[in-house]
This record gives C-alpha cells, structure tokens and sequence, in this order.
C-alpha cells in the first residue's frame, strides 16, 4: 500500500502520457485534457506544502525562542497580512465595498513592499558579481584566458558605448572607406557571431547530454526504478 | 633600471594590498558608475542586433486583432530586465492594433501582467478585456502549456478579474495556439524550454523569448533551429525592440549606465590580473 | 484614500526606504537589513497562497463544484488534498500518491517532447552544409561556410569531451581539448552576460530611486 501503490500511480500517469502522444485519438485527448486538468490542481497543493513548511519552521523558532525569533515574528505577520488580504480582497464587480478596499490594499503591499525588497534584494548581486570579478577572475590558464577573452568580448560588444568604441576605432583605421572588410558595426557582429557560433555549439551539445540524461531519468520514474516521490514522507 | 630587493619588495606589498582593497571601494565605485550617466547622458545609439529584429519583424507583418500571447515567467526580482521588454513588446502589439493576452507560470509574475499591459496602453486609449486580458497564473508548468494547446479556455476558465472566459472579448475565436498569432515567453527561469516542448513541438505554435541575461547564451541553439523566431536578451534586447518601435522607454533609459558600469568591472578584472601577476613576481635576489 | 496624491508619495516613499535598508547589507550585515529580509519572505509566503487561491481554488475547483455540480473536480481536490498529510508523520505516506501523480505525469509527457525539441531538432540544425554558396557575395559565403564548420566541429568536440568510455589520449585527446575550449568560450559569454543582468538589476533601482523617488536626472524620458 505504502509503496507498491505510488509506483503504480507514477507507472499508470507516465504511460498514460506517452501513449496519448503517439496515439492522439478523440478519446487520448480528452482523457490528456482531463489528466492535465487534474495534475494542474494537485500541484497548487504542493505550492501550499512549501509555504507551509516555512511557516512552521518559524512558529517552531519562535517557540524555542532560538536566536533570530524576532525576525520569525516579521515573517509570520508580513504572510498573514498579505495572506488575509489577498484570500478576502476580490476584484469581482459583485463583491462588497470592503473585499474591494482588501484588494487594494494587496495590490498596494504587492508593488510598495513585495516589490522594491525582490527586486533590491537581487540586485545586490550587481555588487558582488562586481568584487568576485576582481578578485578570482584570473587568466592563469590558456582555459581561462579564453574564457575570460569571451566574456571582455561580450561585455564590450553588448553594451551602446563598446559598439561606439569599435565604431570609433573602424573610421580611425578605414576613415569611412567603404572598401573596409568590416562593417562599423563589426564589435555587434563579432559578438552576435560568437553567441551564434561557438557558444551555440558548446550549448547545443550540452544540450544533448542534458536531454538524454532527462529522458533517462523520466523512463526510470515510469518503471519504478527510480522513486523521487518516496523521499520526506 | 634596477630595483633594490626591498624596492622590490614593497611594490609587491603593493599589489598584494591591492588584491585585499576592501570590497565596499569596488561597490562604491560601481554604484557611482551607475548614477553618473544619468546626470550626463553620453547618448549612444543603439543598434538593434538580428534575433531582436527578427521577433519585431515578426509581430510587425501580424494581421490586425490577431491575439499575441505575453508569457510573463517572472516576478519582481527580475523585473528590472523584463518589464521593458514586455512593455515596449506591448506598444507595438497595440499599435499594430493587436490583441494581448497575458498568462504566466511564476505565481509572482501574476501582478505584473496588467501593470506592464496598463502601461504600454495608457496613451493609445488601449482597455481591458477590449484588447488586452490577463488570465494570470496557473501552477503546473508544461501541464499548463500542453493544456493551452487542448483549449486556452479550459485553462483558464476566467481571467484574473474572475471574469468568465466566453464574456471577454479580447479572447473571442481564440482557442488554441492555432489561433494566436505568436507567444513571446519572458522569462527569469528555464520556461522557455516548457514552451519550446510543449507549445512548438506539440502544437508548432509560433515561439520567442526574451530571457534575463544569465540565460541567453544558454537559448542560442533554439534560434539557430528555428524553434524560436527572435530572442531579446537582457536589458539590452528591450532597449532594441525600443529602438526598433521608436518608443524610448526603461531599456533604453538604463544604456549609459549599462555600459558604463560594463566598463568598470573589465577596469577591475584587468587590474585584478595585473594586480596577481606583479604579486607573485619575487625580488631577484 | 481621499488624497490620491498623498498615497502616491507615502507609496514610493515605504518602496525607497525598503530599498535602502536593503542596500545598507552592502556596507554591514544589520538589524534593519534583516527585518527587510525577513518581512520580504513573509508578504512573499503570503503573496503565494492568496494567488493560489484566487487562480485556482476560486476558478478551478469552488466555481466548478459549486456553481457548476462538476463533482469530478472532487478527485483532484481529494488527491491534493493528501498532499499535506506531509505535516502528519503518522500519515505523511499518503504525501507519495499525488506526489506520484504529478511526477509521473511530468515524466510521461517529458519523454517524446524532449527527444523531439532537444535532440532531434538539434541534430537537425547540426547537419548543416560546410560549403555555402548561395549567398549575395562571396565574402558571405565564406563567412556561412565557416560559421557552419565551427559549429558542427564544436558540437562534435564537445560531445567526445563529454564521452568517457575512451581515454583522452592521443589525436582523441587533442579533439577533446578543442571541445574544452568551445565550452570555455560558451563559459565565458555567459559569465559577460550575467554581468550585464546583475548590473541591469541594480540600473532598475537607480532608475526607481532617482526618477520616481528623488525626482533628479537629466533625462526625464518617463
């Protein structure tokens, strides 16, 4: 019951899926429809299993009293306010006066909080992207002067002012000529030529490892080989 | 010339010190770098690069009231690099007097779909459920894309406004890809290649994508394949599509800054070299 | 809310000092910057059940049942349902049945798409003609021909890189190597690129604090 039965649900769902691509009848699609359907439902409860697990890693923290509970306070008001808000507001014409003002007030918490700390909060990577390139970025090797070549190239190259600068360079040494084997835009070109080239046949065959590997994995799932649905329960 | 050992010494002392510069220096730096331009503009052009013409080409030769579908895969901590491109994608759409329906598959992407279309419409009297809707968010991923191809409207029964699908106009014929003109995916995540699975080759509907710069290289083998039809890359791809639709908006506003702060980290990762190679040269002794 | 106005600046004004405290990390670790922190992970727990149960409980599930008898719906809402059993060791097992669902219906569907948008069409765009010839001039000519020569010895180097079964030695070894520098070269592009996001990132705030908050810059364009 405990195991055979998930490994007949994963068996039964994979098959299902697959032969319904190879044989799309009336009735294949209907039942893919409804299966869809269904797994669309299930996976907003998983969404729910997360943010439930953050909550009760911050009540048991405040329980405990263990270091940071102040901040297990924070988290737990800034869910319940947005939460609340957000499950009684409603934009539906129908509704009463208050659920609209509810909304407003999500929406408000949305772009004036949510918002400005997301987005602060990754860009402070800028920074320390920033300081890691000073610091580690070294062409100690042939390797790693290729790849450091690469990205001098595409930082320059991608940016108005680079494609200016090679502009630049280009009327110095051509003066306009239009006899120059390259364009003025030619920094642009190289880069484009580089992203289309060599980094997309780098990626591609990364590509097919990573694609077979995937194909793998899910036979594995189907046939019961490999559990992943098994763990944390 | 010749230097004494302890000269020597002290120029290494130098370079070492200059490996250990505090790292607040560098975010100082950077941060000044940013602003500057914004005082003194150096007003480059840009110059629109081929996979960004190619989706603007694309969308410009769309029948009128065809529908185009926005893929708003994000949320807030990528909007910096994707909102400008969903809103100057947007203008076009709506001068060409398109339709847009707005979906996404990142919860925190749900809020941002009417901004982005509100703002885009503002000046060209462009209303809800008229010409736009936003159908928001379903979980699931490829079940969702897959299921778009079975019937938009048995994804989404209503759009985000609790509006039932049948009484939106903005989405009369429309029900499936066969009827959508392109679906162009933004995206902070790997979505592209839901869409990429599940809505080309499932479905062969028309796909781009404009992705954050982290991933663009990462979306190349798609473009050469003709899976996607144009790629927008990071801030710079919105600043084009911009360019293209003579529309200055966020992208553009940001270029100086952009390439101003690009030039500070080659600055560093230069000085950083030299700064390891005369560290490690000893005194001659 | 009777002064739009007032809401208006009190509103950028909450999202800038959200954004500098959140800047204040970069000079030390802090109180502030860590009640942001923590704040920010609640309103966006909070922000993920309210979507949920407005794109899928309300339109999904109530709307169907309730004002349409769809019963069927019941099956989906039972099988989710079990997933938070999770929060009961005793019962946590009966986690694994939706969970089994939707990975093996993630599996099935993954299959023939992957083989097909993945591996197939890349194999396809691989196959490209070393000589090109119909080009406008014979400048793009060459320039096609080679462009498709790079790729196709790119994509090959790497895979044998990638191949293990056979020792790297030899004239393999060098095509090995070869590999390893595309794959440098495709690093490095990236790394270019992620720069530009980060610093894109940080423009977007710049862009937030000086034009909608301190109203400063030279080129109003918004």
């Amino acid at each position: 019951m405990r195991t055979q039965v998930p490994v007949a649900i994963a068996f039964i769902a994979g098959v299902v899926m697959v032969i319904q691509f190879f044989v799309p009848t009336h009735h294949s699609m209907a039942l893919r429809d409804t299966l869809l359907a269904w797994t669309r439902i299930i996976s907003a409860f998983a969404l729910v299993v997360g943010i439930g697990s953050l909550v009760s890693i911050n009540i048991s923290k405040l329980r405990r009293l263990s270091p940071g509970w102040i901040y297990a306070i924070v988290t737990l008001a800034g869910f319940a306010v947005m939460a609340v808000f957000g499950i009684l507001g409603t934009k539906e014409a129908a509704a009463p006066a208050w659920r609209h003002t509810l909304d407003r007030c999500y929406q408000w918490l949305f772009d004036n909080v949510q918002v400005p700390m997301d987005a602060t909060i990754f860009s402070l990577l800028a920074f320390f992207i920033a300081s890691a390139a000073y610091r580690t970025f070294r062409a100690r090797t042939f390797e790693a002067s290729l790849l450091l070549a690469a990205a001098l190239l595409v930082m320059v190259g991608r940016v108005p002012l680079g494609v200016e600068i090679g502009a630049k360079l280009h009327e110095a040494i051509w003066g306009g000529s239009t006899t120059a084997p390259v364009t003025p835009e030619w920094l642009q070109s190289l880069t484009e030529w580089v992203l289309n080239c060599p980094n997309t046949a780098a990626q591609r065959a990364i590509m097919f490892g990573a694609a077979l590997a995937a194909v793998a994995q899910a036979l594995r799932i189907i046939v019961g080989i490999e559990r992943p649905y098994m763990s944390g329960s | 010339m010749s230097h004494t050992p302890d000269a020597a010494s002290g120029n290494r002392d130098f370079w070492v010190r200059l490996q250990r510069i505090d790292r607040r220096w560098i975010f100082l730096v950077l941060f000044v770098g940013v602003v500057v331009p914004y005082f003194t503009p150096l007003g480059c052009r840009v110059r629109p690069s081929d996979p960004t013409r190619k989706l603007y080409d694309f969308i410009d030769k769309l029948p009128e009231r065809k529908p185009v579908m926005i893929s708003f895969d994000y949320g807030p901590g990528s909007a910096a690099e994707l909102d400008p491109m969903a809103v100057a994608i947007a203008r076009h759409c709506f001068k060409k007097n398109l339709r847009l329906i707005g979906v996404t598959l990142d919860p925190t992407g749900a809020l941002l779909i009417r901004k982005a279309f509100e703002k885009a419409g503002k000046d060209l009297g462009k209303k809800m459920h008229e010409d736009w809707v936003s159908l928001g968010y379903k979980p699931g991923g490829g079940v969702v894309v897959l299921g778009i191809g079975g019937g938009l409207d048995t994804v989404f029964a209503t759009d985000s406004e609790g509006k039932p699908y049948g009484e939106i106009p903005a989405l009369e014929g429309v029900r499936n890809y066969d009827d959508i003109g392109i679906v162009v995916d933004l995206a902070s995540s790997a979505a592209p290649d839901i869409w990429i699975r599940y809505a080309r080759e499932a479905f062969k509907a028309n796909l781009a994508c404009g992705v954050t710069g982290v991933m663009v290289a990462a979306y190349y083998p798609y473009l050469q394949t003709g899976q996607f039809i144009g790629i927008l890359g990071g801030l710079k791809g919105a600043a084009e599509y911009e360019q293209l639709t003579e529309a200055p908006g966020d992208g553009q506003i940001g270029m100086d800054s952009q390439s101003v702060a690009h030039l500070i980290v080659i600055a560093l990762v230069i000085l950083g070299n030299v700064a390891s190679i005369a560290s490690r040269r000893g005194p001659r002794g | 809310m009777e002064h739009p106005g007032f809401w208006h600046v009190f509103s950028v004004w909450v999202a800038a000092l959200l954004t500098l405290i959140a800047y204040s990390f970069l000079y030390k670790d802090n109180p502030a910057y860590r009640f942001v922190e923590a704040l920010f992970v609640g309103v966006s727990a909070g922000y993920g059940l309210a979507i949920v149960y407005r794109d899928v409980v309300i339109p999904d599930l109530w709307k169907p049942i309730h004002d349409e008898g769809d019963l069927l719906r019941l099956i989906p809402a039972v099988i989710g349902v079990l997933m938070l059993s999770r929060f009961h060791p005793k019962i946590s097992w009966l986690s694994r049945w939706p969970m089994a669902f939707t990975i093996g219906i993630g599996a099935g569907m993954s299959i023939p798409a992957t083989i097909q948008a993945n591996i197939l069409k890349q194999v396809q765009g691989t196959m490209v003609s070393p000589v090109v010839l119909d080009k406008a001039t014979a400048m793009e000519n060459a320039v096609a021909s080679v462009s498709n020569v790079v790729l196709i010895i790119g994509v090959l180097s790497v895979l044998a890189y990638f191949f293990f079964s056979k020792e790297h030695t030899g004239g393999y070894g060098r095509f090995c190597k070869l590999g390893i520098y595309f794959l440098m070269f495709s690093f490095g592009a990236s790394f270019g690129y992620t720069v530009m996001a980060r610093v894109s990132l940080l423009i977007g705030r710049v862009t937030f604090l000086l034009y909608d908050w301190l109203h400063v810059g030279a080129v109003l364009l918004r």
